[in-house]
């Protein structure tokens, strides 16, 4: 701006010389005093426009502080046999259907960071609804910049597949595992982070707080509060070409028997079956988790990168008789029905492999029993008030995904879910005959569109 | 049938003929972007080796550290030029998007340099009073022992390397003053320095023609040092860092024969030649 400023006056002055030098001396100090006057009047302009930059460059500076994310994931799926798969899957399919076409996910996400404090809003908007992923504001200690707390609705601080963000997952769905546990990743609670930027603790971080514990947006409904937390460390062993991570997480909690029926009905298990108690509305059930988690990274010249991840989690779950999710205060609008608590255990693996810059190939291999304490022919048998909820499954999954660009990603999977079967859960319903692995293996097609 | 077949298999061995020979005869091409202190340099050992390896393009373009390192993880760059470390956040979107953490080659030292005016008469400063003057904490040459005029401050915007690596370093992680001037690339910064009598601005050992280098204390009571070979090889100068290039992966093929070459004695004869310091 200075320099075509500096240039005009300058061709100004060389014109202005050139007509003083063919006038008189009057004439010249005339004309002097009429470039003087004209250098004036530009470098008041000038001026002006340097102002009005800097009053851009300043707005511009604090819009960059705003960042817009989002992405949309649209997918085809195709089950084996009509209406049997389940969402666990990838898809929900009504007894007539065997493919059907929708949007997984559709979130736009707004943050706002001013160094020291974020405030973060996502909502996705989806075939399933419109709805608030993430609602919170964090705020960074400014002395070592090392600890961080969190208010708001936020992924619960568990283990790591929760964090992972399904527009980076390599399989469309988390495992059934974490699908059943962790219903939703988010919780609204408060959260402290530790992580140390630099030094001897720069391996760790931490993270724990304490949660509602019965999900976003139902409403809280006992004195009890969740207490959700995960020790991490990361050792990124560049020379080698390779890094390790993983975390040990604890989630400890209470759900209230919301149930009514005798008074409220609660059942635990002893030996292969369930032990039904009643007058226990209103009481407290433990709702304990712990998991241990690693992550392998390792650069294969020539080939790519390989991901070897996993995940093994055991406790003890408050659920109800259809359901190995937790239990919640109300279903539909009204009290929930009795409370049964499982032992449970259940892990995942994942190998992911790149294939040059563009392509991945996945396998991945999950597990979740509800209930370890009953398996087999136990299932279901008179008297025990098991279900097919306690069966076990085991899920297979194969993969390659296709990364178009830096925006789109395209991906092929097909999974495989096979439950235990009992001869007690004979039905002639083929979606609930679980004496035989049901055929409800799941093919996904899926483009997503990342900004 | 016996004379199709023969037609069939000679048209499809001279197509994979041609496709080899067209994969064979196409020229390699390696591509480098990111900060703007290294640009320079990185120009110079594409043109030398793109002499000495005809079969071979190197494409270089600026843009900034962490401009270089988005490239990186989108995959649009075989290569980043970088000023400062990769952030843990970055080397986390490099895990989760290739399954590496990225691979990290130091290519030569610089020693982040003051630049004033000519026509100012200080000579050094301590790395507390450059703290004061980018904080706005000092804001008058006459405070530090220069003449009575305001300092006009100079730096370069927050997706260069320099930028970052000055602020963590030397100001503490504090952020600068409001008053700062963001510049798009060192040379532009020495370009504001040299028509401003009262400007201050710091980059790269590299740029600093025609204009003064302010030496550099690392307290009031310390020797003061110039960003040389010597003093910043042996860590004297208190503000030394290192270059670096970053891949996604561990380079191999004609990728690692570059960057063997930029480590050997051709490619470090060029970092002395191009004003910045040797890794070997």
């Amino acid at each position: 701006m200075k320099k075509l400023g500096l240039l005009l006056c300058g061709l100004v002055l060389m014109a202005q010389a050139q007509a003083a030098g063919d006038a008189g001396p009057a004439e010249a100090s005339l004309q002097a005093d009429e470039t003087k006057e004209k250098i004036d009047a530009i470098e008041g302009k000038l001026g002006g426009l340097e102002e009005s930059f800097l009053e851009v460059k300043s707005t511009v500076g604090k819009l960059s502080k705003l960042k817009v994310s989002g992405y949309m994931q649209a997918q085809f799926c195709v089950a084996e046999t009509l209406g049997v798969a389940t969402s666990k899957s990838g898809a929900k399919f009504d007894s007539e259907t065997q493919t059907r076409f929708f949007i997984r996910r559709g979130r736009l996400k707004f943050a706002y960071s001013n160094g020291l404090s974020d405030y973060v809003l996502q909502f996705d908007a989806s075939s399933g609804g419109f709805e608030i992923k993430d609602a919170y504001i964090s705020l960074t200690e400014p002395w070592l910049r090392n600890f961080a707390a969190t208010m708001g609705i936020f992924n619960r601080p568990f283990g790591y597949e929760i964090a992972y963000s399904s527009s980076s997952r390599e399989s469309p769905e988390r495992s059934r595992l974490f699908q059943t546990l962790f219903p939703k990743e988010q919780e609204i609670g408060a959260q402290l982070a530790f992580a140390a930027g630099d030094g001897p603790l720069s391996f760790l971080n931490v993270k724990g707080g304490v949660f509602n514990g019965v999900t976003p947006f139902q409403l809280e409904n006992d004195l009890n509060k969740d207490v959700i937390g995960r020790i991490g460390f990361e050792f990124p062993l560049r020379d080698a070409g390779m890094g390790i991570d993983g975390g040990f997480s604890g989630y400890y909690g209470n759900v209230t028997n919301t149930d009514t029926l005798n008074g409220g009905e609660a059942y635990e298990m002893d030996g292969t079956g369930f032990v039904r108690s009643t007058g226990c509305g209103g009481d407290d059930f433990s709702r304990k988790y712990f998991g241990v988690d690693l992550q392998y990274y390792l650069d294969i010249p020539v080939i790519g990168g390989a991901t070897l991840r996993g995940e093994y989690l055991w406790g003890l779950q408050p659920g109800t008789a259809k359901s190995s999710s937790f239990y919640q205060p109300s279903a539909g609008g009204v009290p929930n029905g009795a409370v049964y608590s499982r032992n449970f255990n259940g892990m995942y693996f994942y190998w992911v492999q790149c294939w040059g810059k563009k392509v991945q190939s996945v396998l991945k291999f999950d597990m979740y029993d509800p209930n370890v304490d009953v398996g087999g022919d136990d299932i279901g048998a008179s008297g025990s008030y098991t279900t097919s909820t306690d069966l076990k499954f085991n899920t297979l999954g194969l993969g390659l995904i296709y990364d178009w660009d830096a925006n789109v990603r395209l991906m092929a999977y097909y999974d495989m879910p096979k439950n235990e079967t009992s001869e007690n859960l004979e039905s002639s319903n083929p979606y609930k005959d679980f004496s035989r692995n049901l055929p409800d293996n799941v093919f996904t097609l899926r483009v997503q569109y990342k900004f | 049938m016996k004379q199709r077949l023969t037609r069939l298999a000679v048209t499809l061995a001279v197509a994979l003929a041609c496709v080899v020979a067209f994969v064979a005869a196409s020229k390699k091409t390696i591509t480098v972007k990111g900060s703007d202190t290294l640009v320079i340099l990185a120009q110079r050992w594409a043109e030398k080796y793109m002499a000495n390896h005809p079969d071979v393009v190197v494409q270089v373009t600026g843009g900034g550290s962490g401009t270089g390192i988005s490239a990186l993880i989108n995959g649009t760059t075989d290569f980043a030029n970088a000023s400062r470390e990769m952030k843990k956040s970055e080397m986390n979107k490099l895990k989760q998007r290739y399954n590496t953490l990225g691979h990290e080659i130091k290519v030569a030292k610089d020693g982040i340099t003051l630049y004033t005016n000519s026509a100012n008469p200080i000579e050094e400063l301590s790395l507390a009073q450059i703290k004061a003057i980018y904080l706005s904490e000092i804001t008058n040459w006459s405070d530090v022992g220069g003449p009575d005029a305001p300092i006009v401050l100079y730096g370069r915007e927050n997706s260069s390397g320099t930028f970052v690596y000055f602020r963590d370093n030397v100001l503490g992680g504090k952020d600068y003053s409001p008053s700062m001037q963001s510049l798009p690339g060192t040379a532009a910064v020495v370009n504001a320095v040299v028509k401003d009598k009262n400007g201050i601005g710091y980059g790269g050992a590299a740029y600093a023609e025609g204009i003064r280098i302010i030496k550099v204390k690392a307290d009031a009571n310390s020797p003061a040092y110039a960003p040389t070979a010597e003093s910043v090889s042996s860590n004297q100068y208190p503000i030394a860092r290192y270059l670096y290039m970053y891949s996604r992966s561990k380079p191999t093929g004609f990728m690692k024969e570059y960057i063997d070459w930029i480590l050997g004695p051709e490619g470090q004869e060029l970092v002395s030649k191009v004003g910045y310091f040797p890794v070997r």
